[in-house]
């Protein structure tokens, strides 16, 4: 005991010292999470108390926190029109992103020879970095000039045709396509070789064993990809608020023109609003992202469901 | 068998044959369109990707090249550049020690089980949380209840919340790349547990150390959303100094308020907005492409020098 | 001896010789001892029609030669087995004969492999129909994380044949494969809940269900425990009446009971091919006798 004190110097309550402080700061993780829940949760009812009521929250259209626009100048809390917003164009995205991203990770894992795959995959990762402003100001400068272009003509807006839902959809479907890209390689790896060769071995086309072998033994881990991606996309606050512009809700919703106007949804109107928002009004913000919380909280719950169902990790 | 049934079951065998000929070359049209759509959209999306990051870079190089570009005049942007570095050295001071003290935790000390499955969940929840949320939080609890205000400590406190889930499965990840039997091989000396954490473990993890930080450092240089209200929109006179309190603007935020909100109310004419936001978008995928090939590289190369050492 | 009969009762002393377990080791006990209860040598004929002609097959990997003038005739309805130490390139011949080795890239192939007149080894060859008529099943089971039904319905579904004939045809794959009773109340559940030997089995009907000419089957027993390995044999010299059979197997005692020929491989060379009696009882070459006595491998 003596010389190995003299050796490696080491002292008992060091080690102890050193696991508790290790200890800490993994609880720490969990403070942290239980804080962000706690310190917003505990703000988000109280617009409720506040002349708010839930079924206009929710479904009515008019938001105006400040009372800054109302003819009465009471605040109105009405976030259907962002909530709306947000479920649309999340959905679209996804929509459109999917089958693209799948494409893609069909054609990394199966279909490309080895120097293809070693290039694609650094574009794949430095891609999956990009910042959100960056991504909105190319939205702005590329995508709202050219829908412009296409659609403004068509839908008589002018100047600002190119704004609104349209555009947030194709700039989150950038934001959002490597990372179901990246989990999609992933689930298909994890597929193992020997399912491919027992395809292939019964006389099937590359084509037949990508669909009827490969595809269905990842399954979940694709299910889990399109999770993650809805999650990134219903979060996602700058690059959509830089091309949507929008204060409310137009009032015609059910023409293909009410994605080619300028327009709203939670995460915008928080960029936007929050910092010239006071007293009453902040705490409406407060439940905007508590919902933004839940949400996102439930998805990465599905995602862990998803991933304790597959069947090769 | 007889001669005749020989040849009428190699009559049947050979239509048979001529079946099978026909059904694979159906088969193989499809499998000849369904390839060739998938290289489609492969090609296509990589184009994509490529071209995106190609126009961005160059569309305003030409500013990166101006000396205006870094002053501190109307298009300068050498206080963004200077609060961008200052809050991504102070965000990893404050949080890589400490998300590397509960990877160590979680990865030599803790048993597999409830308490480490626990984390892991909870890591997956706040990674999830969107960053605007995060940035509200950061309102709530750092600027409002801590007393910050708008300041680069509450910028930097909120970029550890954001920060803790990716540095942990990172520092997780360089961690579990150790050997089992190098662990034992220490504890079979003598060591205690730290000893041979600090002596053993974490210099032969330092390749993946090292590529935690300089991918978290990626991702702090790009975060904006947390920033926005935790940290501002402005300058104030003395930005230059080493103030933890004073709030500041980044790269990013800048970016966003000149492109956005801020867009014709800033005094600049559109000239100068254009030559701010090109550059600074520019400039940042700059940094973006320079921080993944560092990450490739520099962790390859300290494997190579550790191992070959 | 009635396949299906087989249970975990079975002892395995009434089926003679040595256990298969004992994989590799010298034949202590004469070889017709061994290979007289599955009499599968009386089923011998030399004179059966040559299904695959393998002439002078020379593969490589990239620059590395793994096999070297390799000629060898495979019979119609005969089980031909090929031995030899571990990395002589017994499983590589196999995978040539259904092509299956151009999934790895830069390998070449010399020599013909002729099959219903046509060389196999041919680039204009299409390797969907060839694995279509030569069948494989591997050395670990792999059946698709999908049904019992839909995994032997796989083949005939890919073949987009109806939904009648693919239900008689799986039924008919799993009693060929001896896999019915044990699985006909199931069919809909999970693959993956059968023990190894059933999924070994659920592949062989798996195979079956195409109705190839040719079975392939690269070291079938070899991840299964005794009583699952003695019944996959007796499948085999079931199976030869309908099907030809080339089987790799480590295990000498194995290719002595199910086949008729062997061929035994070494560094890449097939250094002698014959009945199994005689190869086993009266080695040409020294090689194959240093081998069969246990000197070596």
């Amino acid at each position: 005991m003596q010389v190995g004190q003299q050796v490696t110097g080491r002292t008992y309550p060091a080690d102890r010292l050193a696991r508790i402080v290790f200890l800490m700061c993994a609880i720490l993780l969990i403070a942290v999470l239980v804080g962000v829940f706690l310190f917003i949760g505990t703000n988000a009812f109280r617009v409720f108390s506040e002349g708010a009521n839930v079924k206009d929250f929710f479904f009515g259209t008019y938001w105006d926190p400040s009372g800054n626009t109302t003819v009465s100048g009471n605040p109105s809390f009405q976030a259907g029109g962002l909530i709306l917003g947000s479920i649309v164009i999340t959905f679209f995205s996804v929509l459109i992103a999917t089958p693209l991203a799948f494409g893609m990770a069909l054609f990394f894992t199966e279909l490309s020879p080895r120097w293809l795959v070693r290039l694609l995959q650094p574009l794949i990762e430095v891609f999956t970095g990009m910042p959100s402003v960056v991504v909105g100001f190319f939205g702005l400068i590329i995508i709202i000039p050219l829908l412009q272009r296409l659609v403004g003509p068509l839908v008589g807006n002018g100047q600002t045709a190119g704004y609104g839902w349209g555009a947030a959809i194709l700039v989150l479907l950038i934001m959002i396509l490597p990372t179901i890209i990246s989990i999609s390689i992933d689930a298909l790896r994890a597929v193992p070789g020997s399912v491919r060769e027992a395809s292939l071995a019964l006389g099937s086309t590359r084509w037949q064993m990508m669909t009827r072998a490969v595809i269905p033994a990842a399954t979940t881990g694709l299910a889990t990809a399109v999770v993650l991606g809805m999650a990134r996309a219903i979060g996602e606050t700058l690059a959509v608020s830089l091309v949507l512009d929008g204060q409310q809700l137009p009032k015609k919703l059910f023409t293909p023109a009410v994605f080619f106007q300028p327009n709203v949804n939670i995460t915008q109107y928080i960029a936007i609003d929050f910092p010239e928002t006071l007293g009453v009004g902040r705490d409406a913000y407060w439940t905007l992202a508590f919902i933004l919380l839940v949400i996102s909280f439930l998805f990465v719950c599905l995602s862990r469901y998803l991933a304790s169902r597959s069947v090769y990790r | 068998m007889s001669m005749q049934q020989t040849a009428q079951t190699s009559l049947a065998g050979s239509t048979r044959l001529a079946e099978q000929q026909r059904l694979v070359r159906r088969l193989k049209l499809g499998n000849a369109v369904g390839t060739g759509t998938l290289c489609g959209i492969g090609i296509l999306v990589a184009l994509l990707f490529v071209g995106i990051i190609v126009y961005l870079l160059l569309q305003g190089s030409a500013y990166l090249f101006l000396p205006e570009f870094y002053s501190t005049g109307p298009i300068g942007i050498r206080p963004e550049i200077y609060n961008t570095f200052y809050i991504l050295i102070l965000a990893e001071i404050i949080s890589l020690p400490i998300a590397l003290a509960a990877a160590i935790y979680l990865i030599e000390y803790a048993r597999q089980g409830v308490f480490v499955t626990t984390i892991h969940f909870a890591a997956e929840t706040l990674a999830g949380v969107p960053s605007i949320v995060l940035g509200l939080f950061g309102v709530l609890a750092f600027s409002i209840y801590a007393h910050l205000g708008t300041s680069r400590a509450a910028g930097a406190l909120t970029l550890l919340c954001l920060n803790f889930p990716l540095a942990l499965r990172l520092f997780e990840d360089a961690l579990a790349t150790v050997p089992r039997e190098m662990r034992e091989g220490g504890l079979a000396l003598g060591a205690t547990r730290w000893h041979m954490i600090r002596t053993v473990v974490i210099p032969s993890a330092l390749p993946g150390i090292v590529t935690a930080v300089i991918l978290t450092a990626g991702k702090i240089i790009g975060e904006a959303a947390a920033l926005l209200f935790t940290m501002g929109l402005n300058n104030p006179s003395d930005v230059f100094t080493l103030s933890p309190f004073i709030a500041s603007d980044t790269l990013t935020t800048h970016l966003y308020y000149v492109a956005g909100p801020g867009a014709g109310s800033t005094g600049l004419t559109t000239a100068q907005e254009t030559a701010i936001t090109a550059g600074s978008a520019t400039l940042l995928i700059v940094l973006l492409l320079i921080i993944n090939v560092a990450a490739r590289g520099l962790g390859r190369a300290i494997q190579r020098r550790v191992t070959a050492a | 001896m009635d396949p299906t009969r087989l249970n975990a009762e079975t002892p395995i002393r009434t089926l003679g010789g040595k256990a298969p377990a004992e994989q590799g080791a010298p034949l202590e006990t004469s070889p017709s001892e061994i290979i007289g209860d599955f009499r599968a040598h009386e089923k011998l004929d030399t004179s059966a029609s040559i299904k695959i002609d393998v002439q002078h097959l020379n593969f490589f990997y990239g620059s590395k030669q793994a096999l070297y003038d390799v000629s060898i005739p495979l019979r119609e309805r005969q089980v031909t087995a090929l031995i030899g130490p571990s990395g002589c390139g017994k499983s590589t011949f196999l995978r040539t004969l259904n092509r299956m080795n151009d999934l790895i890239p830069g390998i070449r192939t010399e020599g013909k492999a002729i099959f219903d007149g046509q060389n196999i080894y041919d680039k204009s060859m299409d390797v969907v129909l060839l694995r279509q008529r030569i069948g494989m099943v591997f050395q670990r089971p792999n059946p698709f994380p999908k049904s019992i039904f839909e995994n032997v319905a796989y083949g005939l579904k890919v073949q987009g044949k109806a939904k009648g004939t693919v239900s008689a045809a799986v039924e008919s794959s799993l009693r060929g494969a001896a896999l019915w009773d044990e699985v006909k109340d199931r069919l809909h559940t999970s693959a993956l809940g059968l023990s190894g030997g059933q999924q070994q089995r659920l592949c062989i009907a798996r195979a079956l269900a195409v109705k190839p000419d040719v079975l392939l089957m690269d070291e079938p027993a070899s991840a299964l425990d005794p009583i699952a390995t003695l019944k996959i044999e007796e499948l085999i010299v079931e199976l030869a009446k309908d099907y030809t059979i080339v089987i790799v197997t480590h295990n000498m005692q194995q290719a002595a009971r199910v086949s008729q020929f062997t061929g035994f491989f070494l560094s890449g060379k097939l250094i002698e091919v014959a009945p199994t009696i005689q190869l086993f009882e009266r080695p040409k070459r020294k090689e194959t006798e240093d081998y069969i006595s246990g000197r070596f491998g």
